[in-house]
């Protein structure tokens, strides 16, 4: 049986003036999965996230959430409802104590869960009677994902959540994370410049880059998919064009040349051994050096 | 929720703006007696050469000789009109979703329509201005016996009501250019100088005529008879301008 999808875009493009936010953007996320969403500043992860809340209009395609219409106002509406949201900069209501922001939110989510409100509201040292104003951001971003957890929501969609945070803090944060989204089988989709944090509780991953997403799967077969195939010459290595499938990106370096294969290495192993190279090694990658070849940035 | 939200949000301006309307009008009352002594000791038939200059000294001079004359020309139709024009351009800034720095992020992801937030917000700010209008028109009558006066109730409702109706355009504006600035200040500037521009207008017509002299109760003043036709086009522009910034707010991205 086909996986249910909570997430699926097709095709969804977004022009700010000459601006092109995102182009052609194609995002699945299947329920129950934890997804990161990577990439560089400015490469459309926010735009994503707005544009499947609603806040943003695609300019073409189509975005949907647990089947219903990002785009539409009414089923936008619903989507929100079961869909808690963490924004970038922790903008909350800065006039409202920490425990009136809590119990004027309760009453938008019909499942709403009080029990993990108060839970987390000890768990990470927060003050009920403390001013929003006067939390520093690292606070509001704990009091951010207090709320979001709380809502009882079936899509978690987090942007930069453990922005501001201390290692100490983004640790108990994210095993929060993991341990609600696999008890509660909650999806969540979250963007971080952190790949450590994706690392540790992404079981998906999808890499933005340029406004379209690059690189889209689950983790472990992203990994598995990436290999680097390092040739050693005798002398300087040859300037080579592969034509193998999935090769992102080819360096040479002195008697060195490391290609990066997305589609196994078979392919860019045959047509390596025909440059005659003194050796070749197949090396697993990290994500990182996936991230930073994929967004053509050089490692 | 979302009208605690719109109160908390317009506490502060309102309250003040309530305090200020209250201590005025208190104190144009108070100032009865004053206003009568300063009148009693000016020589009758001052010798003024502009014939309608005489006039109009005599008939501001015959206007304050009354409770009824003096609370109408210095609060009804001198103060209320000037001062909640502002109040009601201060109540209408801030569009929920769009100043910066408001949590704005944070309402837009709630499961709200965008529609309900500007909606509550008007009706919460609208709410305010009609307390701000009525509370300062009841404490003349209140405050009246203290001067050994009487001023009917059902004209201090009269008159706030025309100055409510009339302001919640101001309001109305102000609400609206809000969802096209992110900041206060240009949507309170120009409510307010809309309110001065429909003054200077309202010069340009008949005395009893325009929104100005339908703010100050002009006509009920004069022949007990109510500004129906500007009252209309006041509530209308509101409601208009109101649908304006919702659907203003409905088309924008965030």
């Amino acid at each position: 049986m086909a996986e249910e999808l909570i997430i699926e875009t097709a095709d969804v493009r977004k022009s700010y003036g000459s601006v092109q936010a995102l182009v052609g953007l194609d995002l699945r996320v299947p329920r129950g999965a934890v997804c990161g969403l990577l990439g560089r500043n400015g490469a459309g992860k926010t735009t994503t996230i707005k544009v499947l809340l609603g806040m943003v209009r695609p300019t073409s395609g189509t975005a949907r959430v647990f089947g219903l219409s990002a785009g539409d106002e009414r089923a936008s509406v619903e989507i929100r409802g079961r869909t808690a949201f963490v924004s970038e900069d922790k903008d909350l209501y800065g006039g409202m104590t920490v425990g009136e922001l809590i119990r004027f939110t309760a009453p938008f989510y019909p499942k709403w869960r009080a029990d993990l409100a108060s839970g987390h509201l000890s768990q990470l040292e927060l003050r009920a009677d403390a001013r929003v104003n006067d939390l520093s951001r690292g606070t509001r971003t704990k009091l951010a994902l207090l709320i979001a957890l709380s809502t009882g929501a079936e899509l978690l969609i987090l942007d930069e959540p453990t922005s501001g945070l201390d290692p100490a803090a983004t640790e108990q944060v994210l095993k929060i994370l993991v341990k609600q989204a696999g008890r509660d089988g909650t999806t969540v989709l979250f963007s971080s410049h952190h790949l450590a944090d994706v690392e540790q509780v992404a079981d998906r991953i999808a890499i933005v880059d340029r406004g379209r997403v690059a690189v889209d799967g689950a983790l472990d077969e992203v990994r598995a998919r990436y290999k680097r195939i390092q040739l050693v010459f005798d002398g300087d290595a040859p300037d080579a064009a592969f034509k193998a499938r999935g090769v992102v990106a080819t360096r040479k370096q002195g008697r060195v040349l490391s290609v990066l294969a997305s589609d196994g290495e078979r392919g860019v192993v045959a047509e390596a051994r025909a440059l005659q190279p003194k050796a070749v090694d197949v090396l697993p990658v990290t994500l990182k050096e996936i991230f930073l070849e994929t967004v053509g940035v050089e490692n | 929720m979302l009208s605690y939200k719109a109160w908390l949000d317009t506490r502060w301006r309102f309250l003040l703006a309530l305090a200020a309307l209250l201590v005025s009008a208190c104190g144009i009352v108070m100032g009865f007696t004053t206003v009568q002594e300063l009148a009693a000791s000016l020589p009758a038939g001052a010798a003024v050469a502009d014939e309608s200059l005489r006039q109009e000294i005599e008939e501001s001079m015959a206007l304050i000789r009354t409770f009824r004359g003096y609370a109408w020309s210095q609060w009804f139709s001198g103060n209320l009109p000037m001062l909640l024009t502002v109040v009601a351009a201060l109540l209408g800034t801030g569009s929920p979703l769009v100043r910066a720095g408001s949590g704005a992020l944070f309402s837009l992801a709630l499961p709200v329509s965008r529609g309900r937030w500007i909606g509550t917000r008007a009706g919460v700010g609208l709410v305010e201005l009609l307390v701000a209008a009525l509370a300062s028109s009841f404490a003349v009558s209140a405050v009246a016996p203290l001067v050994g006066q009487q001023f009917a109730l059902v004209d201090a409702i009269v008159y706030g009501g025309c100055a409510f109706v009339v302001a919640s355009l101001y309001f109305g504006l102000a609400v609206f250019f809000s969802t096209v600035f992110p900041d206060v200040w240009r949507p309170l500037l120009i409510a307010c100088f809309a309110g001065i521009a429909i003054a200077f207008v309202g010069a340009l017509f008949p005395e009893n005529r325009g929104l100005y002299a339908a703010m100050a109760g002009y006509r009920y003043f004069f022949d007990g008879a109510l500004p129906w036709v500007e009252l209309l086009i006041s509530a209308a522009a509101t409601a208009a301008l109101v649908y304006a910034a919702a659907a203003n707010v409905a088309r924008r991205d965030f």
